[in-house]
C-alpha cells in the first residue's frame, strides 16, 4: 500500500474508530414505546402507552415452582420469596406465606374504624350490638386464629377482620405447606410485582439473572437426597416476554446475519479475489451507518432500539455501491474513472430512495421520522462516500473481477417478456382483492416470537393466581389525589353491577384499601359519642356473659379512632402499606392516576358502555389488548401515508433526474411490478402484512430503483454493459442469501421481513433485468 | 379417633400441665411406654365414628362458661367433623388440610386453610397421629405423659413448639380402655375448654 493510499486509509479509520467510540459510549439506545409515538396523541392513547409500559399490569412477574415433591416445593418458594424480598427490586411478593404486615398491620388496626368497609352508623344500635355480641361469644369457643380472639374487647363489631379480608383478596388460592399451590398440580405459585417498568429490558433481565442464581442457591444449599435436583421455576408475565422476545430475536438475528455475512464475504471473495475489495466494500455503509447515528443522536438526543434495527437494514443497500464501481475497475481504467462513470446512477438511485425516506421525516410519529433520518443520512453518506473516498482508497492494480453478466444470457431475452411485469401486476391485484384472507396483521400477539406454549401457560398461571390478565383496566385521572379516590368509590356502584352481570370476576382499586379522606371522616362521623356507645353496650350485654368492663378497649379506641386524621399519601409513607398502595394510585405529569384493575373481563363492550353512561371524562376504561392492536394499526397507515407522499416525492426526483416521463415510467413500471408480485406472493403464502413487511417493502423499493436504474444505464461499449450487470448480479445475490436466511427465521418478524427482501430482490432482479432494453443503446 | 374436636374445640391452655409435661421428660418409664402404646393402639382400633358431646368453655372474657352440644364423626384418616347443634347450628368439616366453617343462622360457609393456623395446623397433624396409633409422629409434635391405668388413664399432651404466645398449653384427655372421656384443652391466656364425650352412638 503506498504513502498516498496509507495516509487517507489511516484516516478514515481513525476517523471511523473515533466515531464508533463516539456513538458506542455517547449516543443513548433507548427502547421504550412511548418514545415512538406521537406526543400529539390523544390523552387516552398516552394513558394507554403509559399502562403498556409502566403500569401495574407490566410489572408483575408470575412464578411457579415445580419438579419435586410439595413439601420441599413449598419450602422452595418460602426461601425464594424470601430472597426476593430482601433483593430490593421488588414491591411486593406474595406466595401465601402470612406476610408480617408488622407497621401497617399496627397502622391498619387502629385505622380500622376509618377503613374498613364494614363500618356503618347503624353497626353501633344497641340492637345490632346485642347481635354482634352474639356472634363473638358463639365465636369465641371456635377454633378462631387466637389473634383474633385476642381482639374481642377491642374490636367487637369485627371492623379488623373484614379490612384484613380486602387485604388477602387472593385468598381463594389453593394453599399447601403453608404456601400457595395450583389447584390441579404439583405448582406452587408465587406473584411479584417489580419495582421497575416491564418494559425497562436491562433493568428485567437483571431481575430475571437474579431468580435464577436465587434458584441455584437454593439447589445448592439443598443437600444432594433432596430431591431438588429436578426443582425448576417456571416464569411468566410482560416482562418476561419482553426479555425472552429480546433475546430470540437476538439470537435468531445474530447467527442469521452470521451466516449470512459469511456468503456475502464468500461470494465478494470469490468474485473479486480480493481481501481488499472486501474492507473496500463495508467503507461507505460504515461510514453511512455512523454518520446516520449520529445525525440522528444530535436531531434527537438519541436512537431508538427501532430506528437502528430497521435503520441497518434500510441502508444495507448501500453496500452495492461500491460493487457497481468495482465492477468497472479494470487495467484501462483508474479507480476515480470507474467511480466517476457509474456516479450519476448511484447518486440517482440514492438520493431517489432517500426522498422515498424523506417523506416519513414530516409524520407525527417521532419513531418514523427518526427512522427516516437515519436512512436519508446513512444512504447519501454512503453514496458520498462512494464517490469522494472510495477513489482514494482504491488500489491501481485489481484484478478482473468474475464476469458473471457472460454467463447468463441477458442479451437474448426475448424482449416480449416484458408483458410478464403488467401481466403479474394485474393478477396480483386482482388475486389480492378477491382475496378473502385478511391482508393486515391486526392481532400484534401473532408477532410475537413468544411460543404458544408459553403463551398458554402464562394464560393459566394467571388463572390459577387470579391475577388480572392484562387486558381489562381503567384509568381514574384527576387533579389530585382525593379526587382520584373519591371518584374510584362513586365508580364502585357501576362496577359492582358490573361484576353482578356477570361481565368481570371482580376488582380492585386504591380506595380499597385507602379510601378517600371525605369517605373516611364520613365514617368517623358515624362513630357514635361515647356516652351514646357505652349506653347502647350496656344495654346489648345485658344477659350475655361477658365480664362487665371487657368492652372498655372497644369505647377507647373508639374515641381514639373520633380524633384520628385521615390517611393519605403522605402518612403511609415508608410503610409496606404504601407499596400496594403505589401500584395503584400515582402522580402523572400534574394529574393523578387511580388504576382499577378487573379480574377476568368477559365483556369488554358493556364495561366501555357502563362507564359512558357514567359520563365523567376523567374515567378510561382501557381494553389493553385492542388499544395496542389499534396502535399498531394507526402506525401503519401512518407508514402508508408517508410513503404514498414518498412515491410522489420520489417520482418528482426521477423525472428531475431521468428528465423523461417515459424514461420515469419504464424504472417505475418493473419496481411497481416487483412490489405487487411480492406482495401477492406474500398473500399467498399466508402472511399478513404488518409493520415490519412494510418497512422490508421499503427496502425492495430500494433495492428495485438500484437494479433498474443500473440495467437501463446507458453503457457505450458492450462490455461495460456486461460489467454493470455482473454488478448487479453480485448485489442481488448477496442480498438474496442475506434474506433468504432471514426468512427460515421463526421469529415472526425476522421471518416477515427476510420473505419479503428475498422475493422483492429475486422480482426485482428478474423484472429489472428483463424491462432493461436488450439492444445496446448509443452513446449517451 | 376423637383427634379433630382439639381443633374443633376451643384453641388450646393451662399452666396446670406445663409442667407436668416438662417433668414427664424425656421418657416415660418403660411400664408408662407399655401402656402408651396400647392405649394409642386401642384407641386407634376403636370403631366408634360418630359420639354426641357436651362442651364447656371456660372463659377470662365471661362471667359463666359457655355452653355447647352436638355430634362428632369421624372419617379416618382425615376427616373430622364437628356439628355444634346448641345453641345455635354450626359445623366444623376438617378434611385434609382445609376447615370448612358452616354457620346457617348467619349465612357464613368458608373455608380456611389450616397452613393460614400453624397452631391449628399441628394439632390436625399431631392428634390425627394419635388416633391413627402412630406414636412416633405424636411424639414429634407433642411432649407426651401417660398416668393411670389402662382401665382409667389420663394422657397429657404439650406442644412442642408453640406457634402463638397465646395458643394451646397442653390438652388433657381421660377415659377407660378405648372410651375417650374427656379432652381439657388448657389454653396460654387461662382459658379452658372441657369436653364430655357420650359413650353410645346418639
Amino acid at each position: 500500500m503506498s504513502n498516498t493510499r496509507a495516509i487517507p486509509w489511516l484516516l478514515w479509520l481513525v476517523s471511523i474508530a473515533l466515531g464508533s467510540a463516539f456513538a458506542v459510549t455517547s449516543i443513548p439506545i433507548h427502547t421504550e414505546l412511548p418514545l415512538l409515538l406521537p406526543s400529539s396523541g390523544s390523552f387516552s392513547q398516552q394513558l394507554f402507552v403509559d399502562q403498556l409500559q409502566s403500569g401495574p399490569t407490566s410489572r408483575i412477574l408470575l412464578l411457579g415452582l415445580q419438579g419435586a415433591e410439595p413439601a420441599l416445593l413449598a419450602e422452595a418458594s418460602k426461601k425464594l420469596a424470601d430472597a426476593m424480598r430482601s433483593q430490593g427490586q421488588f414491591l411486593h411478593v406474595f406466595n401465601g406465606e402470612q406476610t408480617k404486615l408488622d407497621l401497617s398491620q399496627d397502622l391498619l388496626y387502629r385505622y380500622r374504624y376509618l377503613l374498613s368497609p364494614a363500618v356503618s352508623p347503624n353497626q353501633f344500635t344497641t340492637e345490632n350490638l346485642r347481635q354482634t355480641l352474639e356472634h363473638r361469644l358463639q365465636d369465641m369457643a371456635n377454633p378462631l386464629p387466637s389473634f383474633f380472639k385476642k381482639q374481642i374487647p377491642e374490636d367487637p363489631t369485627g371492623a379488623f377482620p373484614s379490612l384484613l379480608q380486602k387485604w388477602r383478596s387472593r385468598n381463594t388460592i389453593k394453599m399447601a405447606h403453608g404456601v400457595w399451590f395450583s389447584s390441579d398440580q404439583p405448582v406452587a405459585l408465587l406473584v411479584a410485582e417489580t419495582a421497575m417498568s416491564g418494559f425497562d429490558l436491562d433493568g428485567q433481565e437483571s431481575i430475571q439473572k437474579f431468580l435464577t442464581a436465587s434458584m441455584e442457591d437454593i439447589r445448592v444449599t439443598a443437600s444432594p437426597h433432596s430431591g431438588l435436583a429436578s426443582l425448576e421455576l417456571l416464569r411468566s408475565g410482560p416482562s418476561v416476554f419482553a426479555v425472552q422476545s429480546r433475546a430470540v430475536i437476538q439470537q435468531d438475528a445474530q447467527w442469521l446475519s452470521l451466516l449470512g455475512s459469511g456468503i456475502v464475504i464468500l461470494l465478494l471473495l470469490v468474485t473479486y479475489r480480493s481481501f481488499t475489495i472486501l474492507l473496500l466494500g463495508l467503507v461507505p455503509l460504515v461510514t453511512g451507518l455512523l454518520t446516520a447515528g449520529v445525525v440522528v443522536y444530535l436531531t434527537f438526543g438519541f436512537i431508538h432500539g427501532m430506528t437502528l434495527a430497521f435503520g441497518v437494514t434500510l441502508i444495507g443497500v448501500a453496500i452495492d455501491y461500491p460493487l457497481h464501481a468495482f465492477a468497472h475497475l479494470g487495467s484501462d481504467r483508474s479507480p476515480r474513472l470507474a467511480i466517476v462513470q457509474v456516479w450519476p446512477t448511484i447518486l440517482l438511485g440514492a438520493t431517489t430512495t432517500a426522498v422515498g425516506y424523506g417523506a416519513m421525516l414530516f409524520s407525527g410519529f417521532p419513531g418514523l421520522s427518526q427512522l427516516a433520518l437515519f436512512a436519508m443520512t446513512g444512504l447519501l453518506t454512503a453514496a458520498a462516500t462512494t464517490r469522494c473516498i472510495l477513489p482514494i482508497l482504491i488500489p491501481p492494480q485489481l484484478g478482473q473481477p468474475i464476469p458473471w453478466a457472460t454467463w447468463i444470457p441477458f442479451e437474448r431475452v426475448d424482449s416480449r417478456l416484458i408483458l410478464i411485469v403488467p401481466v403479474s401486476m394485474v393478477l396480483s391485484l386482482a388475486f389480492l382483492a378477491g382475496s378473502e384472507k385478511p391482508f393486515w396483521e391486526t392481532d400484534i400477539a401473532n408477532l410475537s416470537p413468544i411460543p404458544q406454549n408459553l403463551r398458554d401457560r402464562d394464560a393459566w398461571l394467571r388463572k390459577e393466581l387470579g391475577a388480572p390478565a392484562g387486558r381489562g383496566m381503567m384509568i381514574v385521572v384527576a387533579p389530585d389525589e382525593q379526587q382520584v379516590l373519591e371518584q374510584s368509590e362513586a365508580l364502585k356502584v357501576t362496577l359492582n353491577q358490573l361484576v353482578d352481570r356477570g361481565h368481570m370476576a371482580g376488582y380492585e382499586m386504591a380506595a380499597d384499601y385507602l379510601p378517600s379522606i371525605r369517605t373516611q371522616a364520613l365514617r368517623q362521623h358515624a362513630l357514635p359519642e361515647q356516652a351514646t356507645l357505652r349506653n347502647s353496650l350496656m344495654e346489648a350485654q345485658q344477659g350475655l356473659p361477658f365480664k362487665p368492663g371487657l368492652f372498655e378497649p372497644f369505647l377507647k379506641s373508639m374515641a381514639d379512632s373520633q380524633h384520628l386524621t385521615p390517611l393519605d399519601h403522605h402518612t403511609i409513607q415508608d410503610t409496606p402499606f404504601e407499596t400496594k398502595i403505589r401500584s395503584l394510585l400515582y402522580p402523572y405529569h400534574d394529574q393523578w392516576i387511580g388504576t382499577i384493575l378487573m379480574r377476568d373481563v368477559q365483556n369488554h363492550q358493556a364495561i366501555q358502555e357502563a362507564i359512558h353512561t357514567d359520563a365523567s371524562s376523567s374515567v378510561h376504561y382501557l381494553d389493553l389488548k385492542t388499544e395496542s392492536n389499534r396502535m399498531v394499526t394507526t402506525y401503519r397507515q401512518e407508514v402508508t401515508t408517508y410513503l404514498a407522499i414518498g412515491v410522489g416525492f420520489l417520482i418528482l426526483i426521477l423525472g428531475f433526474g431521468l428528465r423523461s416521463f417515459r424514461k420515469v415510467a419504464t424504472v417505475l413500471i418493473p419496481i411497481a411490478g416487483s412490489i405487487m408480485l411480492d406482495l401477492g406472493l406474500l398473500h399467498a403464502f399466508g402472511e399478513r402484512l404488518s409493520l415490519f413487511h412494510l418497512a422490508a417493502l421499503l427496502l425492495v423499493f430500494g433495492i428495485g430503483l438500484d437494479y433498474t436504474l443500473f440495467f437501463q444505464r446507458p453503457h457505450s461499449t458492450a462490455a461495460e454493459r456486461q460489467q454493470t450487470i455482473s454488478a448487479i448480479v453480485v448485489c442481488s445475490l448477496t442480498t438474496i442469501a442475506v434474506f433468504g436466511l432471514l426468512a427460515c427465521s421463526h421469529t415472526p418478524v425476522l421471518h416477515g421481513i427476510g420473505l419479503t427482501v428475498f422475493l422483492g430482490s429475486l422480482i426485482s432482479f428478474l423484472f429489472a433485468a428483463i424491462c432493461s432494453p436488450p439492444q445496446l443503446p448509443q452513446t449517451p | 379417633m376423637w383427634g379433630g374436636l382439639f381443633l374443633l374445640g376451643p384453641l388450646p391452655h393451662s399452666h396446670a400441665c406445663k409442667a407436668k409435661a416438662s417433668m414427664a421428660q424425656p421418657l416415660p418409664l418403660k411400664k408408662e411406654q407399655v401402656v402408651l402404646d396400647r392405649l394409642i393402639k386401642s384407641l386407634a382400633q376403636s370403631t366408634l365414628r360418630e359420639r354426641t358431646f357436651h362442651e364447656t368453655y371456660y372463659s377470662h372474657m365471661l362471667t359463666t362458661p359457655s355452653y355447647k352440644e352436638g355430634t362428632l364423626v369421624s372419617h379416618p384418616p382425615n376427616r373430622l367433623e364437628k356439628h355444634v347443634q346448641v345453641p345455635i347450628e354450626e359445623s366444623f368439616i376438617v378434611d385434609g388440610d382445609s376447615l370448612l366453617y358452616k354457620n346457617p343462622s348467619r349465612e357464613i360457609s368458608h373455608t380456611f386453610s389450616l397452613q393460614e393456623y400453624p397452631a391449628l395446623a399441628t394439632f390436625i397433624v399431631g392428634l390425627r397421629a394419635l388416633f391413627n396409633g402412630d406414636t412416633e409422629q405424636l411424639r414429634q409434635v407433642f411432649v407426651v405423659s401417660i398416668s393411670g391405668t389402662l382401665d382409667a388413664w389420663e394422657l397429657d399432651l404439650s406442644p412442642r413448639t408453640q406457634n402463638d404466645e397465646d395458643g394451646v398449653d397442653c390438652i388433657r384427655l381421660a377415659g377407660e380402655r378405648a372410651y375417650l372421656r374427656t379432652i381439657v384443652i388448657h389454653e396460654t391466656n387461662g382459658d379452658r375448654s372441657e369436653l364430655q364425650l357420650d359413650r353410645q352412638v346418639p
